[in-house]
């Protein structure tokens, strides 16, 4: 744990207002920085199993010594942004990887969007997401999660990754709040010219 | 018998000797008297006197000897009954005396015997310990007592040890597959989580099986809580490890807990109750449990609409639970091991338990639990509040478990938004072809192997999704066990 | 890594926390529905749902009622479908101002633009 987290509170309460719950993902491989972008814009401390993957679990007394087991478990993470007095936006930060693809259909109804996470030094983990997104229509945007500073310029990862010219691709640091508004807004522009570019067309 | 009468009588070797001489002094002394007589008769008298005399003589020897003769007889055989009267007491004491010693063979020293091997001693040493009898007979048959005595003990404690053991292993698996499927449970999607928990309640009763063969036994329980356990959670915990748990309505207002050490048997107990209360009423009744915190101990009644016990099974019953008399595994009827293991649990923990009428017309069991095993559940945090909780599974619809993945741990948990464990950067990116990772994907999910992706071998997230794939198809068959038909109870 | 004893667990199986339940078709909640108390817990209640009518005096989306309790989200919805017909709680489904299409509408994104540059 950062301090930035232990600093925030698990659970505040929403203002009594609250009505309307919005859904953004972040999807992308394991490590590439979704609980730690989700950590960095929410108002309650994310939670979260990834911090729970190695359970010494249950301890059992049964005649001559004890059993323990152990249990990795990998799910979805989330974080909370009041908008304004109504609206609500739920961050959820889901494994983008192909295995996980039952998870797609649940989480991703009623999304508003989705952030793709990559890595540039693990770049395939996110071929499955684009893939899927592509496939469903989900309006997506891609952010290229920078922990240092990275080798490749954005057009040479567009490239690599086949994106099509209108969706967004940035750089971001996932640990940093402005950054990770910036990938937020970045998201909701998008969303917002498809809407209205829809709109004009009849 | 001759030991026992070793002198001879000296006159029954002659025994007309005394008549005899008692005869010759007759003699002496009449033919004296009979000269006299003849001598001093005149000579014209003479004769006949002399022949009258003899002949008298002759005749009162003749008596002399019989008379004598015939009182040697009734001396002699007065004698002899004496002697065999005095030889039957004596053949008498010698019988009480055996008698005796048979007698503290079988209270003292038999039952000492059988102590010592029962507390596993060697047929050997247990005979050296108690001694041994001085009569060689019964030395015998001590030795041929504690042979065949310690071999069945032995064959016993093998048996108990290999049952409480193979008890012990069946909980522990059942214990950690219980755990493991919680955690499937919270990240299943709803599909999924009607067969898991399908799973999850035939795994709670096979556990409750193998407790109850721990318990009878003789061993430990399977689990020790180490949080006092709140009442609702005893009562669910009891009724989750039942199959009728459906039928049984629980109506408590208690804000108590039972103590982390008691917990896991008082709910065995409950359990116990529960299913014979099931099982012995029809499958449309309802069970119903109330629960009472009285001033000496919470109360737990169980009810039933069944037929009742008749008064013999009702004795047994009340026999089982007894608070005095203990496990008797000769009474152990092979299916019906429920209230026996409630006996057991009762006497460890001093629970009371009772049967009464039901006002639903058929049995009512009530379990007191003493104000010793009665305490107050830990605080739970209020919601309003929570104080840095416990990061927990969001389960759901999209979730994940990911058993035994070892890689995924590595990777994930120590590098989410760090660099130093992570590769470098390539100098080549490698290049995506639109729609091919998702099209190689689609297969894979149909013969649930893994596909292209770098994915560890054996993961469980793939096997889980392939999992639930096929099971999207094919639906798992639901395992009813048969409905048995309601007797009325005759556990015991 | 984090251990986890035996002490953070329960005996309470799901199954006897749902009566038998694994899903409920007759109230869509999506994740992010949020659930307002309508009323105090009763005595002899069950303790899910007296701890989801406390914690949601407040709104409180299902999937942070998930978390909070620690159960599936399919479990939540079980119980909070109890809590609905019976009218303790009630429900505010998300809105998404999506007129027909999947997308929303550009005033409803100007209005989320509008939240986000004010963090």
């Amino acid at each position: 744990m950062d301090s930035t987290t232990s600093e925030l509170p698990t659970r505040t309460p929403l203002r009594a207002t609250a009505s309307n719950g919005l859904k953004i993902v972040v999807v992308g491989g394991f490590g590439v920085g979704k609980t730690t972008m989700v950590r960095a814009v929410s108002e309650i401390r994310p939670l979260s199993t990834e911090e729970v993957m190695t359970q010494a679990g249950a301890t059992v007394d049964v005649n001559n010594g004890a059993y323990a087991k152990t249990t990795t478990t990998v799910a979805f993470d989330f974080g909370r942004i009041s908008l304004d007095e109504q609206m609500v936006l739920y961050l959820f930060g889901a494994p983008g990887q192909e295995r996980f693809w039952f998870l797609w259909d649940s989480l991703f109804a009623g999304t508003l969007g989705a952030v793709v996470l990559v890595d540039t030094r693990r770049l395939a983990d996110s071929w499955y997401a684009i893939d899927r997104l592509e496939h469903h229509g989900t309006p997506f945007i891609v952010a290229r999660n920078n922990f240092e500073p990275p080798v490749h310029d954005l057009s040479a990862v567009r490239g690599a990754l086949d994106l099509s010219p209108d969706v967004p691709l940035i750089d971001c640091d996932a640990r940093n709040r402005d950054s990770a508004k910036q990938v937020l807004i970045t998201l909701v522009n998008h969303l917002y010219a498809l809407s209205t570019a829809r709109e004009n067309t009849p | 018998m001759p030991e026992q009468n070793p002198l001879p009588h000296p006159d029954r070797r002659k025994p007309v000797a005394r008549p005899l001489l008692a005869a010759l002094v007759t003699a002496v002394l009449v033919g004296g008297l009979w000269f006299w007589v003849t001598t001093t008769t005149p000579h014209d008298a003479r004769l006949p006197v002399a022949i009258a005399g003899g002949v008298t003589g002759l005749l009162l020897c003749f008596a002399v000897f019989l008379a004598v003769y015939r009182a040697d007889a009734v001396h002699t055989s007065e004698v002899s009954v004496r002697r065999a009267w005095e030889d039957t007491q004596q053949i008498r004491g010698a019988a009480e005396h055996m008698r005796g010693e048979l007698a503290r063979l079988l209270d003292q020293v038999v039952p000492a015997l059988v102590q010592k091997l029962r507390e596993a001693s060697s047929a050997e040493s247990a005979l050296a310990e108690i001694g041994q009898p001085p009569d060689e007979l019964h030395q015998r048959i001590l030795r041929t007592l504690a042979t065949e005595i310690a071999v069945g003990e032995r064959r016993r404690a093998a048996a108990m040890a290999a049952c409480a053991n193979a008890a012990g292993r069946v909980q522990a698996l059942s214990t950690s597959m219980l755990a493991d499927l919680r955690e499937m449970e919270n990240r299943s999607s709803e599909d999924m989580l009607g067969d898991l928990m399908k799973v999850d309640h035939s795994t709670a009763q096979a556990g409750r099986l193998a407790d109850s063969i721990a318990v009878l036994t003789g061993a430990r329980s399977g689990r020790r809580w180490t949080k006092p356990i709140k009442m609702e959670s005893i009562l669910r915990g009891a009724m989750g490890r039942i199959g009728a748990y459906q039928r049984v309505r629980v109506h408590s207002t208690s804000t108590t807990a039972i103590a982390g050490y008691a917990a896991e048997d008082v709910m065995h107990a409950l359990a116990e109750l529960m299913d014979n209360a099931t099982k012995f009423s029809a499958p449309s009744e309802e069970v119903h449990v109330y629960v009472e915190d009285l001033h000496n101990g919470t109360v737990i009644t169980i009810e039933d609409g069944g037929l009742g016990m008749k008064p013999q099974a009702l004795a047994r019953a009340e026999l089982a639970v007894s608070p005095t008399e203990p496990l008797d595994l000769t009474m152990l009827s092979g299916t019906r091991l429920g209230l026996a293991v409630v006996g057991v649990l009762s006497r460890k923990h001093h629970l009371h338990v009772f049967f009464r009428p039901s006002s639903r017309g058929g049995i009512g069991v009530v379990m007191r639990i003493p104000n010793q095993l009665i305490t107050q559940p830990r605080l739970e945090p209020l919601p309003e509040a929570i104080p840095q909780r416990r990061p927990v599974a969001v389960g759901a619809p999209a979730a994940v478990a990911a058993l035994e993945a070892p890689t995924l741990t590595a990777t994930d948990s120590r590098t989410d938004g760090r660099t130093d464990t992570a590769p470098g950067e390539p100098l080549e990116l490698p290049q995506r072809t639109r729609g091919q990772t998702l099209q190689s994907a689609q297969p894979a999910r149909h013969v649930a192997e893994p596909s292209l992706t770098e994915r560890p071998r054996g993961d469980a997230g793939s096997r889980f999704g392939a999992f639930q794939q096929s099971r999207t198809r094919r639906s798992i068959e639901a395992v009813e066990p048969a409905e048995p038909s309601w007797p009325e109870h005759n556990d015991a | 890594m984090s251990r986890r004893l035996l002490d953070d667990e329960d005996p309470d199986r799901l199954y006897t926390v749902t009566g038998g339940r694994s899903r409920t078709d007759a109230i869509a909640l999506d994740l992010v529905t949020l659930i307002v108390s309508e009323s105090e817990p009763a005595p002899g209640m069950q303790s899910e749902h007296v701890r989801i009518l406390r914690m949601c005096r407040r709104p409180v989306a299902v999937v942070e009622i998930s978390a909070e309790l620690a159960m599936p989200v399919s479990v939540v919805k079980i119980l909070l479908a109890d809590l609905l017909d019976t009218g303790r709680v009630s429900a505010r489904h998300p809105v998404s101002g999506a007129a027909g299409s999947s997308l929303p509408s550009g005033d409803f994104l100007r209005k989320v633009l509008v939240g986000l540059h004010n963090l």
